[in-house]
């Protein structure tokens, strides 16, 4: 399952490893792209080429999360995405136990500022989630003190308040209640 | 003595029978009703050419010059851009479905010493087979199953993994 938004219809990127390259060169540079994702962890490139590669990456490292690596098919598709080797062991290793639980998807992507004067290609930043490399936006800017979440603490103090007296109220309750109870009980 | 031709010589054939009716149909138009339906020339054809394709509204002069210049990269530079915005860390200015290109490279920097402190060959034959955990200065590694690169250098105050106080938890 892909937990991204992704396009309905595929890129054909017919230049994507010079110009001619065709559908062929299109997967070599995917796979190229899926190997140096799950290698280095955060890679750059050309926005529409990343948002391509993501999709296999997903699905890769989703099937390896669903199967493991005892699974003949898995391993497979996993031999053939990956070019390098030793990355057959860090897939199932080190990304496998990372993502088991994930609720998200385990990509993120990244809008790189234009270099001006412009005219190129978009640029991105695709990375996985939860990676060792510093966070892409740095500071985890300071919030206690905006309006909205000021006016929301003060409700829910608000909300802790009238609980507690609700309580109050209701163990008063219940205790006349099972006092009754126990008389009756105790009567036969 | 006159020779005539095959086709004349031939009989003449006599008339097919007119298909007769009992009754007079009454759906077939008489002679007279077909003159009275008749639209006069000038509509018959004006009607057709009313419809065809003409201009709905005016075009603007930069249209026009658009249209006939044909469109040049050169204007996406001479638009002004309205999406920029400031960044609430830095100050500085991107656009809005950016990142902020200041921050970022500061983050491209440390990234580089660490994978510089990580080592070439682990970094780009033997991938290591558990999570990568960097240590800075004066820190100690929580668990020690993990794969241990140490930095030379003191944490950077803006990198923090879970010091600061996330806005959800809070
Ligand atoms: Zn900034």
């Amino acid at each position: 399952m892909l937990r991204f938004r992704y396009r309905f219809r595929q890129r054909n990127l017919p230049s994507a490893e010079g110009t001619g390259s065709g559908p062929a060169g299109r997967i070599s540079k995917m796979r190229k792209l899926v190997t140096a994702l799950i290698r280095h962890e955060r890679i750059e490139g050309k926005h529409p080429y990343l948002d391509e590669a993501r999709g296999y990456a997903e699905r890769l490292i989703d099937e390896a999360v669903r199967n493991g690596d005892q699974h003949k098919p898995t391993m497979e598709i996993a031999n053939y995405w990956l070019l390098e080797k030793d990355l057959l062991h860090k897939l199932f290793k080190v990304l496998v136990p990372r993502y088991e639980n994930a609720s998200t998807s385990y990509t993120k992507m990244w809008n790189l500022p234009t270099v001006y004067p412009g005219g190129g290609y978009h640029m991105a930043l695709l990375e996985l989630r939860n990676n060792p490399w510093p966070d892409v936006i740095p500071q985890q800017r300071e919030v206690k003190n905006n309006l909205i979440n000021v006016l929301i603490k003060a409700a829910k103090e608000d909300h802790e308040k009238n609980q507690q007296l609700t309580e109050h109220k209701q163990s008063e309750f219940t205790d006349q209640s099972t006092d009754t109870g126990t008389t009756t009980s105790q009567s036969p | 003595m006159i020779v005539l031709p095959l086709a004349a010589t031939k009989e003449r054939e006599p008339y097919h029978p007119a298909l007769a009716y009992n009754v007079i149909p009454v759906a077939t138009p008489t002679h007279d009703q077909d003159c009275d339906d008749k639209q006069s020339l000038l509509d018959t054809i004006m009607s057709n050419i009313l419809w065809a394709a003409v201009p709905k509204h005016r075009r603007s002069p930069t249209k026009r010059l658009i249209r006939r210049n044909g469109y040049t990269y050169v204007r996406d530079f001479m638009t002004p851009k309205k999406n920029i915005v400031a960044c609430l860390e830095c100050g500085h200015y991107h656009e809005r479905h950016t990142i902020c290109g200041n921050c970022y490279e500061k983050v491209k920097e440390e990234t580089e010493t660490m994978r510089e402190a990580m080592g070439e060959d682990t970094r780009l034959y033997n991938q290591p087979k558990s999570e990568v955990v960097f240590v800075y200065e004066n820190e100690k590694p929580e668990d020690e199953n993990k794969f241990i690169v140490e930095v030379d250098k003191p944490r950077p105050e803006w990198f923090s993994h879970s010091l600061l106080t996330k806005a959800k938890t809070r």
